[in-house]
């Protein structure tokens, strides 16, 4: 079968298509819940904003600089390329990277070891196949490993709430603030499901606030228990910047 | 030794991700959607999208298009959750739930019962096309991806992508035609 053997799809047909199908949106508060739990999980700080800390331009330069370091082609995707050639997605990210107003970890991670593909025309480049995409897990909603989705949702939803509480104060730069909701966590949930997002964030907390010998025994701890964790490159850089332990 | 603990740049990895996530959110659910997650699980799966696309991300090759690339990851999460078979019976008894959302609501009541339907009759036809039919047919005709960007992506010869697309139009025309019979027409 080609596409001249096919022609057009029946206009009408393609016009209640485009009508009815769901629209490419995502209903309004989604994006903040989802950066806030992908924040539990993965290494980036929170989404919600935070209050008044200093913004951080600088960074966000530095971080477009290896952006544009890692991306050279103008075949780039069209995200990434308004993100690194200007315009609005890339003011957008941005004063994204502005409003986050989070002391995040820089993780600086070696370049690939195999030299970087020529560009390519789009019709010459490599398959991305499925197959050799990731899977997602079969999607039980909020999934959790089994032991934890095993537990009271109510003790999750607790358990969340104070690490919320954590992260927006960590987002503030209210590192005290941080520390205390999660010792609260800890007081309440020595063994709960959110232990390993806990230890993480009060790793990051304590080297903020200079508590570096602090960070360090606890920051040892989290690699020794958590040596797989997402988590990981972020503990194990603000042990890094935490210093020497006093 | 710091005295003070200089102020930490955001990660870029992590800034490279906020930048898809927060520009592509919309086009991944919207592609969930397409692909018949229901939207009481469309965050669930999100999510589950977004972290893998975190984890692959290094590996995006930059000369290809972003889309693409995403639509394979909610492609396989799509397949994934449809698996399941609780969701698979959810999700063909779902007409009244695409029917259900103000998603397309519009100014007027009698437009927005109108757009409401037509939302209720497209994703029951959609639900009636098999996924891998129904996602050339989503990316071929509303992503407008070229074929063979949708041939790559799902791993599968051009010929044959361009046999699925014409299927995906068959199946999708006599679901409209059955639909609207069954409901007395529209």
């Amino acid at each position: 079968m080609k596409k001249e053997e096919l022609g057009p799809m029946d206009a009408e047909l393609r016009s209640l298509l485009r009508r009815g199908a769901p629209p490419l949106e995502a209903p309004s508060g989604a994006e903040a819940r989802l950066l806030a739990r992908l924040a539990t999980s993965l290494p980036i700080p929170p989404g919600d904003g935070g209050g008044g800390g200093a913004s951080a331009p600088s960074a966000a330069g530095a971080a477009a600089g290896k952006l544009a370091g890692l991306t050279t082609s103008k075949l780039v995707g069209p995200v990434i390329a308004s993100l690194l050639l200007g315009g609005g997605v890339g003011a957008a990210v941005t004063k994204a990277v502005q409003e986050e107003k989070v002391r995040v970890v820089y993780v600086d991670r070696p370049a690939p070891s195999t030299p970087p593909a020529p560009p390519l025309a789009p019709s010459e480049a490599p398959a991305a196949r499925v197959e050799d995409l990731p899977r997602a897990r079969a999607s039980e909603p909020s999934a959790r490993p089994a032991a934890q989705s095993a537990a009271p949702a109510s003790q999750l939803s607790a358990e969340r709430l104070l690490l919320d509480r954590a992260r927006a104060a960590f987002a503030r730069g209210e590192h005290d603030a941080a520390l205390s909701a999660l010792d609260e966590h800890q007081t309440k949930y020595p063994s709960g499901l959110l232990t390993e997002e806990r230890e993480a964030l009060a790793v990051r907390a304590l080297a903020s606030l200079g508590r570096s010998a602090e960070a360090h025994d606890r920051g040892r701890r989290f690699v020794a228990r958590y040596p797989e964790s997402l988590m990981l490159p972020a503990v194990e850089a603000a042990i890094a910047d935490a210093g020497d332990p006093r | 030794m710091h005295s003070q603990i200089e102020p930490q740049r955001p990660a870029p990895d992590a800034v490279a991700f906020q930048a898809v996530f927060r520009s592509e959110l919309a086009y991944v659910w919207g592609t969930l959607r397409r692909l018949g997650v229901s939207a009481r699980d469309a965050e669930d799966v999100a999510h589950e999208v977004f972290v893998q696309v975190y984890k692959k991300l290094a590996d995006y090759d930059r000369a290809r298009p972003l889309r693409p690339w995403l639509f394979g990851f909610a492609f396989r999460a799509a397949s994934d959750y449809r698996r399941l078979a609780r969701h698979r019976v959810e999700v063909l008894g779902g007409d009244e739930e695409a029917g259900g959302e103000p998603e397309a609501a519009g100014p007027h009541p009698e437009d927005a019962l109108a757009s409401r339907e037509e939302c209720a009759l497209v994703f029951a036809a959609l639900e009636r096309v098999d996924l891998d039919r129904r996602a050339v047919l989503v990316a071929y005709e509303l992503d407008e991806c070229p074929m063979k960007e949708i041939a790559e992506t799902l791993g599968i010869p051009l010929h044959t992508a361009y046999s699925r697309l014409r299927v995906a139009r068959e199946e999708f025309a006599a679901a409209v035609e059955r639909l609207r019979s069954r409901r007395g027409g529209a």
